[in-house]
């Protein structure tokens, strides 16, 4: 198991240097640079001239070989040290800091939502396969999947955000005006409160993934011999279901969990726009826009690392539900 | 001269004074009762109609208290204009924070010239190349440290810093040759050669307190923790800013003015147009700058916000237009460039895409500035002679597929456009279909807009558009000179000596009258050669809350904030 694990973690080093490699040519070699981003704001026009550009582009060591400047970067990384951004003049580690616990309690919460909801209908529907609830919810929930998320979100601002017809959501970032005055009873659900639409509108169209997964598995185990085995002993559906059935089928999802750690780093752009929820997916997406090559690479790097670390332990999971996995090395 | 991507222009919106000006003639608005009816809507008076605040809004007794919620739609990259190039942020935001010298009187539209600011006076020497600065006394920083030429000295220096990025001002300032401080209240600037606009352009520098720097020499100076958390000398202190959500201010008690009335000003950052229209019929926004047309039009018949707030349109200095690529042979006959800018129907266009408000343009300058002449016109959409200007060029369809031909080479040209802003889709499109009737093929190109931007310096395009923002008087320099062709912002490559002369001249010009001449001058030259298609000037349309008073209109240097009051008796009416 020791082993297996350090394994792993030293393989992370080149997966990661191949990730960052490939990032940091991309961006580079896209058409575009800081400066002509920067032109978005007002600007005088004097800021463009070629004398102001040559400046900058050696300020930021633009005109080196591309391998130089990774080299370059490679090694500011090594001693941990992901730079600033060049917009903003902030340390990139300090700006995801501030952002990546939003971004992961928002995904958290609606990863949480999804899992409660979706996999008791996936049992449902797969111990009642072919049954008009079967067959209504899975009609429901392909509804629901294909239905954008930026469609959904403004029809709710419109319809439910106050002013013209019902006042039920709050429809603008995460935290009312008067939020610092309250307690801090008040303060938690006056987030809570915020979050609920966005969350609602970042799970629901898993629902449906998270349901088929949870149906095919369930399907695939609620077929083989033990269970009818345990059937045939008398046991009820309940515990043939519960007991015997569940924890097998639940390896699918596992799977399904791993593919969703990059969106509960990488938050979602509509979303976070639409509420004015300050998240990695408005950070990232700026970034892209600025061609603030710092802070995308800073992005791109914490969120490889953490996918992988993500991926790592839903594998170790593997191991905890399916005994036919063995991590430890065979003598 | 500043420079803004259409998109941003749309995207966001700005201000103006006194009377609102239509067709280039004041339009005098007698006050009247209701007198029209959105369908289905609240009966809308003149003001609200045409788009002008009511008189009387600046009369009463101010009453202090009260928070002042603004909406803005973009998040700043920082707090300091020194680094940042978006002059827009600053006059809404920050220059209520930070004060410079001099300032651009806002009551003094359409010319904002300057008054004192932490200069108390100046003296210009006879040859215009010394300014002596005599600093005001008491003035201390919101810290409670005192102002003094110390700091006049600092933020020259950052400015002229090649560390510092600040890029964007330094050009302006490469003249200056020498700043100097004989006692802690003069400051002497001295220039190489004489700048007509030297003043302005102290005006537009916020000055900095050295004091908050130390430790941040060199290029640290970017990234100092102040420009998250500045202090100025202004009427508002910072208190907070976060990030997507919100910049707070509070009144300056210190203030060496007159004060601010209200206690607070929320300047609320809400990029989504769907959500601040929600806000604005909650009653909880005061001030919104960034309406889009669409909403200018339709809120109309939202009784809900007729009977809170004042809608108001009026213009800065800006314009939009389509360029042609001087490089290329096909733009080179001023007949071809006329005939094209009789294709493109603006009056129509106004209409359909934007509500009506969007005013076609016949100025390079600010239109309602003494700089343009009112009777120089662009010509109107006229196809037949359009037609005709481009067969007396020489451009025939002899070949028979339907496109215009001259010498074997057919009319076909690409129109680059930044892509993500549907309204200029539109109009292209539409010029695109009205071109194709006479026989030119435009192909439309949609690109990325710092792909774009990098296009446009490169000079490969056909054709572009861009929307220009500036100044109430603005140098033509580095826009028109033939110099500014490699390296300056003359993208189009156009080259006219008259323009260069003109452009020169001008820059030492120290007559006001003799210079709003040139101006006019420079000006119908443009609109003869049509170097580009003078397109519309787009008005900021803004939602002013009924509850405000002390309310005047300054359209290039936005709103007042430290003279606003909240009349504590409007709820009650």
């Amino acid at each position: 198991m020791g082993t297996y694990l350090a394994r792993r973690l030293l393989l992370m080093i080149p997966t990661l240097l191949g990730i960052t490699l490939v990032t940091f040519v991309v961006i580079r070699l896209a058409p575009g640079d800081p400066v002509s981003a920067a032109m978005g704001g007002d600007l005088q026009p004097g800021a463009m001239s070629a004398e102001a550009i040559e400046h900058f582009r050696r300020e930021m060591h633009l005109d080196d070989p591309v391998l130089v400047q990774y080299g370059r970067w490679v090694g500011r990384l090594v001693t941990l040290d992901l730079g600033t951004s060049w917009r903003t003049g902030r340390s990139v580690l300090e700006q995801i800091a501030e952002r990546m616990p939003v971004t992961m309690g928002l995904g958290g919460a609606a990863l949480f939502f999804v899992y409660l909801l979706g996999l008791p209908l996936g049992i449902l529907s797969a111990v009642k396969q072919g049954s008009a609830s079967d067959r209504i919810s899975t009609v429901i929930l392909f509804v629901l999947y294909s239905l954008p998320s930026f469609w959904v979100g403004t029809l709710a601002i419109l319809y439910l955000g106050g002013g013209k017809y019902w006042d039920l959501i709050p429809v603008q970032g995460l935290r009312s005006p008067g939020h610092e005055e309250m307690g801090w009873i008040g303060q938690a659900l006056d987030v809570v409160w915020h979050a609920a639409t966005p969350v609602v509108l970042l799970g629901y169209a898993s629902l449906a993934s998270v349901s088929r997964y949870m149906r095919t598995g369930m399907l695939e185990v609620i077929r083989q011999d033990y269970i009818r085995t345990a059937r045939a002993k008398g046991l009820g559906e309940r515990v043939v279901v519960f007991k015997h059935a569940l924890r097998n089928s639940l390896i699918p999802i596992l799977s399904h969990l791993g593919l969703m750690v990059p969106f509960l780093i990488g938050g979602s752009v509509i979303v976070e726009r639409l509420f004015g929820i300050p998240g990695m997916g408005q950070l990232m997406f700026q970034a892209i826009l600025t061609r603030d090559y710092s802070l995308i690479m800073g992005i791109t790097t914490v969120t490889a690392i953490l996918t992988m670390l993500g991926i790592l332990i839903t594998d170790l999971l593997y191991a905890a539900v399916d005994p036919r996995i063995s991590l430890v090395e065979k003598k | 001269m500043v420079l803004r991507s259409t998109a941003a222009l749309l995207l966001c919106a700005l201000i103006l004074p006194g009377c609102l000006v239509r067709g280039g003639e004041p339009v005098e608005e007698e006050a009247a009762g209701p007198v029209a009816r959105a369908a289905g809507g609240p009966a809308l008076d003149a003001y609200w109609r045409d788009g002008i605040l009511p008189p009387g809004l600046e009369e009463g007794t101010p009453s202090r208290g009260g928070t002042l919620t603004v909406r803005i739609n973009s998040n700043p990259p920082s707090l300091t204009y020194l680094l940042d190039s978006d002059g827009w942020l600053y006059r809404v935001v920050m220059h209520n924070l930070h004060e410079a010298l001099v300032r651009p009187d806002p009551r003094d539209h359409p010319e904002y010239r300057p008054i004192p600011a932490l200069a108390e006076r100046w003296e210009v020497s006879d040859d215009h190349l010394t300014f002596t600065f005599h600093l005001r006394r008491g003035v201390r920083w919101h810290d409670g440290r005192p102002f003094t030429s110390a700091d006049v000295a600092f933020t020259f220096e950052k400015l002229l810093d090649e560390k510092v990025r600040s890029m964007h001002l330094r050009q302006s300032f490469q003249d200056l040759e020498s700043v100097t401080t004989p006692d802690p209240h003069t400051v002497v600037l001295r220039w190489k050669r004489p700048y007509v606009w030297a003043l302005e352009k102290i005006g537009s520098l916020p000055i900095l307190p050295a004091h908050a720097f130390e430790g941040y020499e060199g290029s640290k100076f970017n990234s100092a923790p102040y420009h998250r958390a500045p202090i100025g000398t202004g009427p508002f202190k910072f208190v907070s800013w976060e990030d997507q959500r919100s910049i707070v201010f509070e009144r300056n008690d210190d203030y060496w003015g007159r004060k601010a009335f209200v206690d607070r000003v929320v300047y609320t950052i809400i990029p989504e147009p769907n959500v601040a229209q929600q806000l604005l019929l909650r009653g909880e926004i005061d001030l919104d700058i960034n309406l889009t047309s669409e909403q200018y039009a339709k809120l109309a018949a939202e009784p809900k916000i007729v009977e809170r707030y004042h809608r108001v349109k009026y213009y800065e200095a800006s314009y939009t237009w389509i360029g042609w690529n001087h490089r290329r042979p096909l733009f080179r006959d001023a007949r071809v460039r006329r005939a094209l800018a009789m294709l493109l129907d603006r009056e129509k266009l106004a209409r359909a895409l934007f509500e009506g408000i969007a005013e076609p343009a016949h100025c390079v300058f600010y239109h309602l500035g003494p700089g343009c002449d009112p009777a120089t016109r662009t010509p109107d959409f006229d196809p037949d002679e359009a037609a005709r200007l481009l067969d007396e060029a020489g451009w025939r369809d002899t070949d028979g597929d339907g496109v215009l031909d001259k010498d074997g080479i057919p009319f076909r040209f690409t129109m680059t456009i930044p892509s993500g802003n549907p309204t200029n889709d539109a109009m292209v499109l539409v010029f695109q279909q009205q071109l194709y009737r006479l026989g030119i093929e435009m192909e439309l190109q949609r690109i990325e807009w710092s792909v774009y931007t990098r296009r446009l310096r490169s000079g490969e395009f056909d054709a572009c558009m861009l929307a220009w923002i500036m100044d109430a008087e603005s140098d033509p320099y580095q826009l028109w000179h033939s110099s500014q062709i490699d390296g300056g912002s003359n993208y189009l490559a156009y080259a006219n000596p008259e323009l260069d002369r003109l452009a020169e001249r001008i820059r030492s010009t120290f007559d006001r009258e003799e210079r709003q001449a040139i101006f006019r001058r420079f000006n119908q030259i443009v609109v003869d050669e049509a170097p580009l298609l003078l397109v519309y000037h787009l008005p900021r349309r803004t939602m002013v809350h009924r509850r405000l008073r002390g309310v005047y209109l300054s359209p290039i240097e936005f709103f007042q904030v430290a003279d606003l009051w909240i009349d504590p008796a409007w709820e009650a009416r």
